[in-house]
């Protein structure tokens, strides 16, 4: 057969299960959509509705939500498929997806064209396939994340900005995919500046002999980041680094950052303990397969041995400065922060997996450790992800809500006072399943917030959608009106139940069988004969 | 146990194999004997309730793939057990431990402490680019087979992992080397 159908069908192959197990029940698994999705989710269909966002904001810079700011692409790109599926889980997960598809098919370019080894073609696509089927990558592509098309954009820039040291054209493109992958997630700010100015430093004789092009795409480069400029005094440009850093937390800083930054190196944050917070991770599994951890030491060796070379350079540059952003804030191993550092190991592995398979003289034996390889990994994640995380995790993605919003339907006669304590979107939740008109959302909860959308961080804590009320219970009069009050277990005990003479209406459990949620029926009259309060609602009974 | 992890150090620094492998089977022995890891084989019963749970997780998003003895068999004898080792292993594996006194991801209940000084992280790293781009395999061989048998010791004794600091002194050695020599 033809080398290049060859490659070609190979390449089809790795993008097919790339796809296989990125969009394969995309809208079901998980079992309903993270706070964040269902921000963007909803600001997006608000946006093909009325062209602002759930506040009211034209074509935001920076998106408001829940006490923070949302990088603006990821909503923007939303639109398009809201546009025809309507805001559904698939609608918000499939930029994402998307973007993991992008990400494998220019590690295969980049690996293809760059990289110092013979065969590059088999070695780009032993690199896509490893992109293709590591956790981290297909667990983050199914979701709605900003950091996923901030990776996607990062690197179709980093692959121009190697194209244009062979030719300078190139340039202006690396420069604006960059920049624009400032806007789709927040390491990539310090990342996209980080990495421009290494590649020019490393190649600087090269950028010399092209001064007008250099010029004209640092140029581009910098009317991109005009909208952030606009909003850089505002607070909201920082917002997010204010949240998350230690730097004003009294610690002593270096210490601090060394310990940070080298646990994204460490083995058991890569190979075999999951990301602490537990949606952003797999139960028993890391952001690699264990087994990985052979060809990543391979992989290193192979590197170091070749570092003289100018892309190997930049891989290292990439891996050195990859978790600069995630090092300044607190969380250990924040997963989404460090995608370039996992791409990068992405790549250090299937080097690794090539040494190995290079050692083994026939053929026959080497496919079928690489096919045993593919299996065992795809089983597990399946174990992993399609069984324990949609069972195990199923509150993190709020299940329950699902069926909240079906009750909430079935009985439009009754009133609701919904808890908003531990799950703040469940408002915006409602408001997107039901498909709440974004301009009445608008116009009675986004107002208020307009006038300081970039300058304020208060978000919608009391506010009403149809029959429910979306606050905190308020026990002193709530329980003297005849409503339903709808909150977790934290939020209402059998203790307050039965001293506010509650009546359990029903039980939301997740898919794990706990009990998430649970609406109680008060019961005025009853409450105000047993209670010593002289409450002015008795008085109208 | 000082003098012979010093020892120890000594002999990997200058690369005696022979005395390296001697020293290291009668203190891992003794660590064996001292500081096994008993949960290595034993399943609490909160375990043992994750493990049932994951029972019925399984038997609905597998079926006959796992309702079958040897899937049965897995999660119920072999998993609990491979996944406390790997944990074990997990642990020792972590730079941070070293350095930084396991933070940012301290474990609960276990009193964590610095074992290297965090400033002699930088040299570790170029002892261990020196290291890889050598052909000194023997270090290598060690760190494998004392990261084996330490993942059997209890993770949370007091002195932690000492089988592996006689490796972290090569490695550092191995780096003020390569900073001098440069």
């Amino acid at each position: 057969m033809n080398m290049k159908l060859r490659i070609l069908l190979l390449l089809i192959g790795v993008l097919l299960i790339a796809g296989i197990f990125r969009f394969w029940k995309l809208g079901s698994v998980p079992p309903g959509l993270h706070l964040d999705e269902v921000s963007e989710d909803y600001n997006a269909y608000s946006l093909i509705k009325t062209g602002k966002d759930r506040y009211g904001m034209t074509m935001p810079i920076i998106f408001k939500s829940y006490g923070s700011y949302q990088p603006p692409i990821y909503t923007y790109l939303t639109t398009i498929p809201v546009l025809f599926l309507g805001p559904t889980a698939l609608a918000v997960k499939i930029v994402s997806a998307v973007s993991g598809m992008v990400v494998v098919f220019f590690t295969f370019l980049i690996i293809k064209e760059f990289f110092v080894i013979r065969k590059n073609d088999e070695l780009g696509l032993l690199a896509a396939l490893v992109v293709a089927i590591s956790p981290w990558a297909i667990f983050f592509n199914r979701i709605g994340t900003e950091a996923s098309v901030g990776l996607a954009i990062f690197i179709s820039g980093f692959y121009f900005l190697l194209r244009s040291t062979v030719k300078i054209g190139y340039f202006l493109l690396a420069t604006l995919l960059l920049g624009l992958a400032t806007h789709a997630y927040y390491s990539e700010r310090i990342l996209s500046i980080f990495l421009l100015g290494g590649l020019v430093i490393v190649n600087w004789r090269w950028y010399l002999k092209y001064k007008k092009w250099f010029f004209i795409g640092l140029i581009v480069f910098a009317l991109i980041q005009l909208p952030q400029l606009a909003i850089f005094k505002s607070g909201a440009f920082t917002r997010r680094l204010d949240q998350v850093t230690y730097f004003n937390r009294g610690v002593p800083i270096i210490r601090e950052f060394a310990s940070q930054y080298t646990e994204y190196f460490s083995p058991r944050s890569l190979f075999f303990e999951p990301d602490d917070q537990t949606s952003r991770s797999m139960p028993d599994m890391s952001v690699f397969y264990k087994w990985m951890i052979v060809p990543f030491f391979f992989g290193f060796t192979y590197l170091i041995k070749k570092h003289k070379d100018k892309f190997v350079q930049c891989l290292f540059l990439l891996m050195f400065i990859a978790p600069i952003p995630a090092a300044l804030t607190t969380d250990p191993f924040y997963t989404l922060r460090v995608f370039e550092l996992l791409w990068v190991f992405s790549i250090v592995i299937s080097l690794g997996i090539w040494v190995i398979l290079l050692k083994i003289k026939q053929r026959i034996f080497k496919y079928a450790i690489l096919i045993a390889i593919i299996i065992f990994s795809l089983f597990s994640f399946y174990v992993n992800y399609f069984v324990l995380y949609k069972y195990e995790r199923s509150d993190t993605v709020r299940f329950s809500s699902l069926e909240l919003i079906n009750i909430l339907k079935e009985r439009q006669n009754d009133k609701f006072v919904i808890d908003l304590s531990r799950d703040i979107s469940i408002g915006v939740r409602i408001a997107l399943y039901t498909r709440y008109n974004p301009l009445l959302f608008q116009k009675e909860i986004g107002k208020p917030f307009l006038d300081m959308y970039y300058s304020s961080v208060d978000y919608e804590k009391e506010y009403k959608i149809n029959n429910a009320e979306i606050r905190p219970i308020n026990w002193k009069d709530d329980v003297y009106k005849d409503q339903i009050l709808v909150g977790d277990p934290l939020a209402i005990s059998q203790n307050q139940a039965d001293e506010h003479k509650l009546k359990l209406v029903f039980e939301l459990k997740d898919l794990s069988g706990e009990i998430t949620l649970r609406g109680y029926s008060t019961n005025p009259r009853k409450k105000c004969v047993s209670s010593n309060y002289q409450s002015p609602y008795c008085k109208s009974l | 146990m000082g003098l012979g992890l010093m020892s120890l150090s000594f002999f990997l620094v200058f690369n005696f194999k022979i005395p390296t492998f001697i020293l290291l089977a009668v203190l891992g022995s003794f660590l064996l004997k001292n500081t096994f890891d008993t949960n290595l084989l034993y399943v609490s019963p909160l375990e043992k309730d994750k493990i049932a749970h994951r029972h019925e997780y399984y038997s609905q998003g597998l079926g006959r793939v796992y309702k079958n003895r040897i899937g049965i068999y897995l999660n119920y004898s072999v998993t609990p057990y491979i996944s406390r080792f790997s944990k074990n292993l997990a642990y020792n594996l972590d730079s941070n431990l070293y350095f930084f006194a396991n933070h940012p991801r301290e474990r609960g209940g276990i009193i964590e402490f610095d074992k290297f000084f965090y400033i002699s992280l930088p040299i570790f790293v170029f002892g261990l680019i020196s290291l890889l781009s050598s052909a000194n395999v023997l270090p290598i061989i060690y760190f494998a087979v004392c990261l084996f048998i330490t993942a059997f010791l209890f993770p949370g004794y007091d002195l932690g992992p000492v089988l592996l600091f006689p490796f972290i002194v090569t490695v550092l050695y191995l780096g003020v080397i390569r900073i001098f020599d440069k």
